[in-house]
């Protein structure tokens, strides 16, 4: 402290306590019955602690009854524990397929986004390839989907139609699009495959059947079936 | 002005008859539990500089319980137009027509800068002056828990605009979330929700309400029982806010829409240390929580493990700790905004990624040194064992105005505060809103070094 507020530091006060007297350096002191009281130490003792003069061995029943105190007042807080899943809420898994395009709306080599399972979060969004024909023949499908979310962190890829690849703008990752496994940039070093969209092709229609909540923006660690 | 404080005996005028009155009901209230210090003489800020960062915190408490009067955290996302409402637009209606918002808005985040700063120095100068061991280790521990509220209220209060930074900032922090190991998925729905609109409503329920009510609660045992409250200390730490807000607006961003490109933008200075950690490519949940935990911790137990009853430094191995500490955060924080080589600024993707090896490295190199060179500058420097601490006071001159100077000086003080006054009247109705926060910064300077003036005067 500098010497400016120590010449404004207030003189002691005297508190009383159980009829005697302490001076205010007391209330600071750790050891307040001891250092301060003007009874003995042994004296004190008897005065201070609440137990019994005659001390008996094992439990006394003052104790016992603290105990007894604290374990009602667990149990009585135990039921709030259940309200931690107020905090975190329940997500539904199970969704309505929802018709994302037409076959001839997706060119060859292009792609569309969509929308899937929620539109609350640029996280659901997804995107559509309709794959070039010697990328089709490796998989065996026309048309994939994965979640947009870069596993690394977060951004938003895409499917560049140049490079058939997909790209993160914010840290430069590329996903192949034949199964989403990360190729190049921090994502690699990751090493999880973007979220596949489960879909449904019936007739010219596609629809988007199901994903994965919990792997979006993370990752899954096996290929798209 | 020692002329007009009245003698004991004379007669108090009604004024002070209501301030007796009121001290003497104050008695009965926790309020005087509080015991505060008016210096009459200057005295060194670095002794209150925890009182300065409350009273940033209370100028947050006031600009942002304003702003809550048009933010709106709605986020919707129309899927067939693109269109986006979003918390921006709310924002970027009171920084450009709610009358005075855009200075509300610009004293709300300067005064969060001012907060982390202050707070960081007062940290570090109660560390260096080794008042965080013998009896105040409560205050010390709590005070390191207060330090990560704050820094968690400025990271939800950023991102609260949900413009391209925020965005970036709260995907971030939601890949850090979900990388955590074992529980990745309940801790991630537990800061995001089902989506934006969620987290957005949690981020703002947490901003405005939760932390800065447990920041309160915990205060109430960081307090010291004594505290200095030097008024012009406290007027010109508002009033250089408001003048910095005046000079530096605070920019609005780019909005944030999931069809735009995202280019590189940083987060708040105070976290481009993390960040830099972060783009070294390490584990996520490493980087973004192991190592700055480990940070925390070792300046959590070290009032616990020091228990030698020197204060004020001179404790080599400590202070020697304090000093690698600072540098390596100074590092980390400086490298967090430029590129993989520190020497290069930041303005390509392909610069975000740094070698782990040379970011850890000079960051252990750094530390090393700086731990070398302080302590064996102390070991040297040491007095020999059994002196008595010098503790000589350097004497700066002091130039005593007269009492016709400090007339004029106090006159043309209370005359420059009328026409600033007047100007910033002025410059509001021609709606310069700049120069409006400007002028009442400047004012509440001009008030500082009166009262300032006042007390030396009245001695």
């Amino acid at each position: 402290m500098t010497q400016g507020i120590q010449g404004f530091a207030p003189q002691k006060r005297i508190f009383s306590h159980r009829g005697q007297h302490f001076s205010s350096a007391c209330l600071s002191c750790s050891d307040f019955a001891n250092c301060c009281g003007s009874k003995s130490t042994a004296e004190l003792g008897t005065e201070f602690d609440g137990a019994s003069p005659t001390k008996k061995k094992g439990l006394s029943r003052r104790n016992a009854l603290k105990i007894m105190g604290g374990v009602s007042a667990a149990l009585a807080l135990a039921p709030f524990a259940a309200a931690g899943s107020f905090l975190i809420p329940t997500i539904s898994t199970k969704f309505n397929p929802v018709l994302i395009a037409k076959k001839e709306d997706v060119p060859v080599n292009g792609s569309t986004v969509f929308w899937f399972p929620f539109t609350t979060d640029p996280t659901y969004t997804n995107m559509l390839i309709h794959l070039p024909p010697d990328l089709a023949a490796k998989t065996g499908q026309e048309f994939v989907a994965y979640n947009r979310t870069c596993i690394h962190l977060q951004c938003l890829v895409s499917y560049l139609s140049n490079s058939e690849i997909i790209g993160c703008p914010c840290h430069g990752s590329e996903y192949r699009p034949t199964d989403g496994w990360p190729v190049a940039g921090p994502a690699a070093q990751i090493g999880r495959y973007l979220p596949s969209v489960k879909l449904r092709i019936d007739g010219d229609n596609i629809y988007a059947e199901s994903v994965n909540l919990d792997l979006i923006g993370y990752g899954s660690d096996t290929p798209p079936s | 002005m020692a002329a007009t404080r009245p003698p004991p005996s004379e007669e108090k005028n009604p004024i002070q008859l209501l301030i007796d009155w009121l001290n003497q009901r104050l008695e009965r209230t926790i309020f005087m539990g509080l015991k505060f210090t008016l210096p009459r003489k200057f005295v060194s800020p670095l002794g209150f500089l925890g009182f300065l960062t409350f009273t940033t915190f209370a100028l947050l408490g006031i600009s942002g319980a304003l702003l809550m009067l048009y933010y709106s955290p709605t986020v919707i996302f129309n899927t067939a137009t693109g269109a986006v409402t979003s918390p921006f637009d709310s924002v970027q209606n009171i920084n450009n027509v709610v009358p005075f918002g855009s200075a509300l808005r610009n004293i709300h985040y300067h005064a969060s800068n001012a907060m982390v700063l202050l707070a960081v120095a007062h940290m570090f100068y109660q560390y260096f002056s080794g008042r965080y061991k013998l009896r105040y280790e409560v205050l010390w521990v709590t005070g390191i828990v207060i330090g990560i509220l704050t820094i968690i209220e400025a990271y939800t209060g950023y991102d609260l605009l949900l413009n391209v930074r925020g965005m970036l900032a709260i995907n971030i922090g939601r890949a850090l979330a979900r990388s955590t190991p074992f529980m990745g998925p309940e801790a991630f729905r537990l800061m995001a929700g089902t989506g934006l609109a969620d987290l957005i409503l949690r981020f703002y329920a947490v901003h405005v309400f939760i932390f800065p009510m447990i920041m309160i609660l915990i205060m109430m045992v960081h307090f010291p029982r004594y505290m200095v409250l030097d008024i012009p200390v406290v007027s010109m730490v508002a009033g250089a806010i408001m003048v910095i807000g005046g000079l530096f607006p605070v920019e609005l961003g780019a909005k944030f829409i999931p069809t735009a490109e995202a280019g590189i933008t940083m987060p708040e200075w105070y976290l481009t240390g993390m960040y830099a950690i972060i783009r070294t490519g390490i584990d996520r949940f490493i980087a973004g929580a192991v190592i700055p935990m480990i940070f925390v911790i070792v300046f959590l137990v070290v009032p616990f493990i020091d228990t030698s009853r020197k204060l004020f430094v001179r404790d080599p191995f400590y202070t020697a700790m304090g000093v690698a500490g600072l540098g390596q955060l100074a590092l980390t924080t400086v490298w967090g905004f430029r590129a993989n080589n520190i020497f290069f600024p930041l303005d390509s993707i392909p610069q975000l990624e740094i070698d782990p090896f040379i970011f850890f490295g000079s960051v252990i190199f750094i530390g090393a040194a700086a731990y070398a060179i302080v302590y064996l500058w102390l070991k040297a420097t040491a007095p020999p064992p059994g002196s008595r601490p010098m503790h000589a006071r350097k004497q700066f001159p002091v130039y005593k105005l007269s009492q016709n100077e400090w007339r004029a000086v106090v006159i043309s003080l209370l005359g420059f505060q009328v026409l600033f006054d007047i100007y910033s009247f002025q410059a509001f109705l021609a709606s310069f809103k700049n120069v409006v926060l400007l002028q009442i910064g400047v004012g509440l300077i001009a008030f500082g070094i009166l009262v300032h003036l006042y007390r030396i005067g009245a001695e």
